[in-house]
């Protein structure tokens, strides 16, 4: 150690047997650029600029912000998904939870009971389907793996809610196996044995009909044909797997993708008036035979039907095929595809059961050719008998979606409510103005076009009929419409689809027509 | 009944880990050093009342007499393990005794749950007789100066060890990074963790430039390479992040900081490309439920716990953690969420964040480059491996195989954590050490300008005696070990390195007596007037034990002469203090001897002190 003045600000009050940094080359040339010498950069900071406690602190701040962002992960984990991703059919947790619980029942709002677990005196469980294959898709069945509402539900029908006090008394005295929740659903079993029985009546073999209630966005039924009595399911299961063809697991109203046929004109006509606020202006000459447009070969229905001139009302309640096709050409691409995007289509919807993304396949730099056909819902677009119903509540419920549900509430074994589903918008999807005329065009469908049959009822329907082109098939049926007990109102909305059953307002017009039927019938 | 037991005491748990968590912080707050030990005691309660607790539940339920001895053991263990630390280390971190010690019992308690003989048995034994090993570490650490010499030799043998599993290693869960030397399997990144901090710590510990940081990345990048190969992700990954944040933190420079990110960014993209290993793990990350049964088992299984664990969990023993594969190491945290609940883990999550600014605050404390970057590159280490462990398990980042720090089973883990807390508990009392060294060299200053303005011939000789440095001087002050095995010998001689004057300086305190208070730690305090500005809240804290030597040393002294009143001050914080200490300064004598220089007789100093009471020592009130 070499004598050096204590008072001497350079002399370092630590003892320096351990080299220092200090006289790094970048303390000299403080004036020059970094530009002229990059390598300063990667030389150290000498000791007293190094600052390494500064650095540290720095350097804490992205670990915390890294933690923040972990714990928020957990959080939302545990309050949004975890509900969801506990009721899997591969937890077996679940599984084991349902030897200690007795299955809850699933219940209709009308307190229908559509399952429910029986125990025999040997302790022995039977799940029993009292309403047999009426309820079969939406309610599921819950042995071979599960399906519907047992399958989404599984977690609130193995979770018993109890009183402490009882918790305590079977703790401490033994006693039954503990009930799971039941699941009140929002199906309405006036509505739903009606759309089964008239689907059956009509003699449809495949289809699905979806109600709900726009203004809440209740779904009241949902049938899906062909049905299974979910108590035969277990002994019939290896004939249904094998039987390929006939689907019959599949649930029509949420996994069922259908051309939309003429129903898709309603979006067509929605963004023809947002671009011509007044559509009075628009006429077209429907004549014999076909037309090109775009350079596609158009038709009316049956390759025959023609309109003559009409104007743009007409074209709807009419369905004129080339209409809509020589209307679509002229729509501005790029909004087209935004408005679709707005209407759901390739997006996954929020649902109690899982729901099949809608296809759209036009893009904005799609060519004009592809257009003609998908405005007449022929083209690649796909969508969901339930995805067709939310359209139409949007229309009937002025220009907003509401978001659909089934479960009305979660009950305890004793008949308290655990929890209740409130209602909630989804999308505000069109202006009032808009609705009111799209009101008015599935007004006219009903008044003078396609869906007349329904124009006699005491109570107003509205709607858009569809007819669905399958290659060298029947064309499949729709109809997707609602009603109200005068105008501006709307209590029901209905999709009906029968596969290869024909024109929409020979099949599916007159089978929502007894759903409405049955719902004023009271 | 028993179910009603283990959901209930499932909410005393959640309780007590609260408020534990909550202390975790609470002792960075400036406070009084009696209220800190309280927080320390009341910490020690609720771990042994958790332990006490969970052990009773898991008897309740199992009725298995192995349950009942495992407790005792653990109990009279830990319970031994504080002491030790407390009187062998009377200066050491007691919150990060007791942190260690928290850990431990989480994981014991969820071992015995899952497994009581597969796991928690042998991790109990390995662990017990390593926290014993490892006492020796802080004193270790504290003495051994040459640590930061070997540079190379933590390079090369850290990557010789590290690559011996290519030659007698053993595949686990699709990661070959296991050796099995006989009966024994190890897993050498962990123990290599260390000696690879060593490495960086002492390259760029030293002055660092261009050449030896390129040097050093090379040798870490050979460390992480290895690791890929080995399919050990976690490991690569915590490497990795462990050299940029302490090169950055050793060179000032940002340059280091984002290159490296950005080397890291290409190289995580190559191994994405080149190996399927990474690919798999990316896509069962990315969406576990698309293969459930096979590829994304684990995975789905460890949210399905976590999910219907929820916020209370389902009390201990009431879930069905085995179902996930290798819950008991690295997905230990999934079977803590579904038992515990989730607002135990995440004081879980607030406790490691605890100790991680603790040893962040050590690292900073230490004024030596070299244990300064051994601290950081602890406390990054120990941090992200608690990162990527608990990310992995609830999917917020792909899983990389990582073990839980004291809590997952795993020897090697286990060790290596044990470990590295007695290495930062080293750094701690080196930190320590040199704090205590400036107080005393401040004291040492102020007296030795008095003295030389009253005398100059002597300070003069004393001067020249010292080099002109002022740092040996502190090695007379009456607490440090170095200071009271020099005093058992001559009153308060100076350290032998420095003993080149026979000049003395005495500095000395007096213990308050306070009975509330009368723990076995106090305070010393001294300061002048200007380091009361400049070094406000620097103290420094003695054991008890060594206060009395001190004391009795200096009463039995020839050479005590005047006091000068003394004053207290505000506690700093975590030292773990317990007990307030009043401090005195007694009149500092210097001694002529045969060869030395000259002295300042008794008189002298007597005047010396009086006016140095008015000068520069403060009283109480004035501050």
């Amino acid at each position: 150690m070499t004598s050096r003045n204590p008072g001497d600000p350079a002399d370092s009050p630590r003892r320096s047997d351990y080299p220092e940094a200090g006289q790094g080359k970048d303390t000299k040339d403080k004036s020059s650029s970094v530009f002229l010498r990059p390598w300063l950069l990667f030389t150290p900071r000498s000791d007293r600029k190094m600052r390494s406690n500064h650095n540290m602190l720095i350097t804490m701040i992205p670990v915390m912000l890294l933690f923040g962002v972990l714990i928020a992960y957990l959080v939302q984990f545990l309050l949004f998904k975890a509900e969801k991703t506990v009721a899997s059919p591969y937890n077996r947790r679940m599984a084991e939870a349902g030897k200690d619980v007795i299955r809850g029942d699933i219940l209709t709002r009308d307190g229908v009971v559509l399952a429910h677990t029986d125990v025999d005196k040997e302790n022995n469980e039977y799940r029993t389907y009292p309403e047999g294959s009426k309820y079969f898709h939406v309610v599921g069945y819950a042995s071979r793996g599960m399906s519907g509402l047992e399958l989404s539900q599984n977690f609130e029908l193995l979770t018993p809610h109890q009183a402490l006090s009882e918790k305590i008394e079977k703790e401490v005295f033994g006693g039954d196996k503990s009930r799971g929740n039941s699941v009140v659903t929002t199906l309405d079993s006036r509505i739903q044995k009606q759309a089964w029985k008239s689907m059956k009546d009509w003699g449809i073999k495949k289809g699905a009909v979806v109600a709900l209630e726009p203004s809440t966005g209740r779904v009241l039924a949902m049938v899906s044909l062909p049905d299974y009595d979910p108590e035969d399911i277990d002994a019939d299961w290896d004939q249904i797997i094998a039987d390929e063809g006939s689907s019959v697991l599949l649930n029509r109203t949420v996994s069922g993708l259908y051309p939309p046929g003429s129903t898709y004109k309603t979006l067509v006509a929605l963004e023809y008036l947002r671009e011509h606020p007044d559509p009075g202006d628009f006429s077209y000459d429907c004549k014999d035979g076909s037309e090109v447009i775009a350079s596609v070969k158009m038709s009316c229905y049956d390759g025959q039907e023609t309109h003559g001139r009409i104007g743009f009302e007409e074209a709807y309640a009419e369905s004129c095929n080339k209409a809509f096709a020589s209307m679509a050409v002229d729509l501005n691409l790029s909004e087209f595809v935004k408005l679709n995007e707005e209407f759901l289509f390739n997006e996954s919807i929020d649902f109690d059961l899982p729901v099949k993304k809608s296809r759209f396949k036009l893009t904005r730099q799609s060519s004009k050719s592809q257009i003609p056909q998908t405005a007449i819902g022929q083209g690649e677009t796909e969508i969901t008998p339930l995805h067709n119903a939310l359209i139409m509540s949007a229309v009937a419920n002025d220009g907003v979606l509401m978001k659909p549900y089934l479960i009305e509430k979660v009950v305890d074994s004793q008949g308290n409510t655990v929890k209740t589903t409130k209602p909630r918008e989804y999308d505000t999807l069109m202006t009032g103005a808009e609705a009111r005329k799209m009101q008015e065009l599935t007004r006219a469908v009903v008044e003078s076009g396609t869906a007349s049959k329904l124009k006699d009822a005491d109570y107003r329907a509205c709607g858009k009929t569809g007819t669905a082109d399958v290659k060298d098939k029947t064309p499949h049926s729709w109809f997707v419409g609602y009603a109200g007990r005068s105008e501006g109102e709307s209590d029901i909305v209905v999709c009906v689809i029968a596969e290869n059953s024909g024109s929409g307002s020979r099949v599916a017009v007159p089978i929502a027509g007894e759903i409405f039927d049955e719902y004023y019938s009271e | 009944m028993i179910k009603l037991i283990a959901e209930w005491s499932n909410y005393i748990f959640i309780f007590m880990c609260v408020i534990y968590a909550i202390s975790c912080f609470t002792v960075f707050l400036p406070s009084s050093p009696s209220r800190q030990a309280g927080r320390m005691n009341r910490q020690e309660f609720f771990m042994f009342l958790f332990h006490f607790i969970c052990y009773g539940v898991l008897f309740a339920v199992t009725k298995d007499h192995m349950v009942l001895i495992l407790y005792v053991i653990q109990a009279v263990f830990f319970k031994v393990l504080i002491f030790i630390y407390q009187h062998v280390y009377p200066d050491c971190s007691r919150i990060m005794v007791n942190h260690m010690c928290f850990l431990m019992m989480i994981g014991f308690v969820m071992l015995s749950r899952i497994g009581l003989k597969e796991y928690a048995i042998k991790q109990f034994a390995i662990a017990g007789v390593f926290s014993l090993i490892v006492l020796v570490v802080p004193f270790f650490v504290e003495k051994a100066i040459w640590l930061r010499r070997l540079r190379w030799a933590y390079g090369i043998l850290g990557l010789a060890f590290l690559m011996s599993v290519k030659v007698i290693g053993r595949t686990v869960n699709g990661s070959t990074n296991w050796i099995a030397l006989g009966p024994i399997t190890l897993q050498p990144m962990e123990f290599v963790k260390i000696s690879y901090i060593f490495f960086i710590a002492s390259m760029l510990g030293r002055r660092p430039n261009f050449k030896r940081i390129m040097l050093t990345s090379l040798f870490c990048a050979a460390h992480v390479m290895v690791l890929i190969l080995e399919n050990d992700l976690g490991g690569a990954l915590l490497y990795f992040v462990v050299f940029i944040l302490m090169c950055y933190v050793a060179t000032g420079r940002l340059v280091y900081l984002f290159g490296g990110a950005g080397a890291g960014v290409v190289a995580g993209w190559l191994a994405y490309m080149a190996r399927p290993h990474v690919r798999t793990r990316f896509a069962v990350w990315s969406d576990p439920f698309a293969d459930p049964v096979g590829k994304g088992y684990q995975m789905t299984q460890s949210l399905f716990a976590i999910g219907s664990g929820g916020w209370l969990g389902r009390g201990l023993t009431q879930g069905s953690p085995y179902l996930i594969p290798v819950v008991a190491s690295d997905f230990i945290f999934a079977a803590i969420v579904e038992e515990l609940g989730a607002v135990f883990a995440i004081c879980l999550i607030l406790i490691y964040i605890g100790i991680f600014i603790h040893f962040l605050r050590i690292a900073m404390d230490v004024e030596d480059r070299f244990y300064k970057l051994i601290g950081y590159g602890f406390s990054i280490s120990f941090i992200f491996q608690v990162f990527l462990s608990v990310g992995g398990v609830i999917k917020f980042i792909p899983s990389t195989g990582v073990t839980l720090p004291l809590v997952s089973y795993g020897g090697s883990s286990v060790i290596s954590t044990l470990a590295i807390f007695g290495i930062m508990q080293g750094v701690f009392m080196i930190a320590y050490k040199e704090d205590q060294e400036e107080e005393y060299r401040e004291a040492g200053a102020a007296w030795f300008d008095e003295t030389r303005v009253r005398d100059g011939g002597y300070m003069d000789g004393f001067r020249d005696g010292y080099g002109g440095e002022m740092t040996g001087v502190h090695y007379y002050g009456a607490g440090s070990k170095a200071g009271s095995k020099a005093g058992s010998e001559s009153g308060f001689g100076p350290d032998k390195k420095t003993m080149k004057s026979e000049n003395r300086l005495y500095i000395n305190r007096e213990r308050a007596v306070r009975k509330e208070e009368g723990r076995t730690q106090g305070r010393l305090y001294i300061s002048r007037e200007e380091a009361g500005k400049k070094k406000a809240g620097r103290s420094a804290v003695h054991s008890d034990k060594t206060i009395r030597r001190s004391e009795e040393s200096l009463y039995n002294s020839p050479d005590k002469t005047g006091r000068i009143p003394g004053y207290e001050r505000v506690s700093r914080g975590d030292r773990g203090g317990q007990g307030k200490l009043k401090i005195s300064v007694f009149g500092a004598g210097a001694k002529t001897r045969a060869g030395g220089s000259p002295g300042a007789d008794d008189k002298g100093v007597k005047d010396l002190e009086e006016k140095r009471a008015g000068k520069y020592w403060k009283s109480p009130d004035d501050f």
